[in-house]
């Protein structure tokens, strides 16, 4: 995977060994080394994108250049949820509790637009 | 002697989900694995909470620390994640205290009356990380001295 790539590229720049970012990144046991042939999970793209001082989209190839500054504004499709305390988010997870806060979302305003017709 | 706090715990529980619903702040609740996080999207005001979370005297002082974040918003809302831009740690702890506060209106509402800091973290399952900001809070509502050891421990 790209992500990989990118990461070990980043890593001998920053003179850091991959161990070293996983763990300063705070995730778990050899995650990095599982990017080989799996993509990552959202957050813990953001966590290793931090540590490397370099943006989620160019880790994940959106952009070639690895300078952060350049990404200041975000799509909406890309915003995460907080986490807490920056806990590992697996991507299933992220992926389940969206829905049913997407749902409770469409709901919460359907309930307000009834109050306001009322 | 046990002393079963299941009951106490779901009615701050209830308070605490009340108070979201009265800060037009959305909340959904399961039960999920016990190491998955619960998590706050800040600037669509919706908490989604681990009610199966390993440690079970936390989850009231994680709804708070939830409703904190969306409380708290911030310039960083619309930004893609908190970690990517270095703000995880200060709006982490930013939450942790507004959760510290909000759960301590709610013992003073209940008239629990706590002395020290120690007990009162201990009886609403705040995590230890919280004992130096208890400390200032008991100090600043209460006029209770910090002993300076302590604070410096922490």
């Amino acid at each position: 995977m790209i992500e990989f790539e990118r990461t070990k590229e980043l890593a001998k720049k920053n003179k850091l060994t991959l161990l070293e970012v996983n763990d300063k990144a705070g995730l778990g046991k050899r995650t990095i080394y599982n990017w080989k042939d799996r993509k990552p999970g959202s957050l813990a793209l953001s966590a290793v994108a931090k540590v490397l001082h370099t943006s989620t989209d160019y880790l994940s190839g959106r952009t070639d250049d690895p300078n952060p500054h350049q990404k200041e504004t975000v799509s909406l499709d890309h915003e995460v949820p907080y986490s807490y305390h920056g806990y590992h988010v697996p991507e299933e997870y992220l992926n389940m509790v969206r829905e049913l806060m997407e749902k409770d979302i469409r709901e919460r305003r359907a309930r307000k637009n009834d109050r306001g017709q009322q | 002697m046990i002393v079963d706090n299941s009951e106490r715990k779901n009615r701050l529980i209830t308070y605490l989900f009340n108070y979201a619903f009265d800060n037009d702040i959305g909340y959904v609740f399961y039960k999920t694995n016990p190491r998955y996080p619960s998590l706050a999207w800040k600037w669509k005001r919706e908490i989604a909470i681990n009610m199966n979370w390993h440690n079970q005297d936390e989850v009231p002082f994680t709804i708070g620390h939830e409703i904190g974040h969306v409380m708290l918003g911030g310039p960083n809302t619309k930004q893609l994640c908190c970690i990517a831009y270095g703000t995880q740690i200060e709006e982490e702890k930013d939450a942790d205290i507004y959760s510290l506060h909000l759960l301590y209106k709610y013992s003073c509402a209940q008239e629990d009356n706590f002395y020290d800091p120690l007990s009162f973290v201990k009886a609403y399952g705040i995590p230890n990380r919280m004992i130096g900001e208890a400390y200032k809070m008991f100090a600043e509502e209460e006029g209770y001295d910090a002993p300076d050891l302590m604070m410096e421990n922490y």
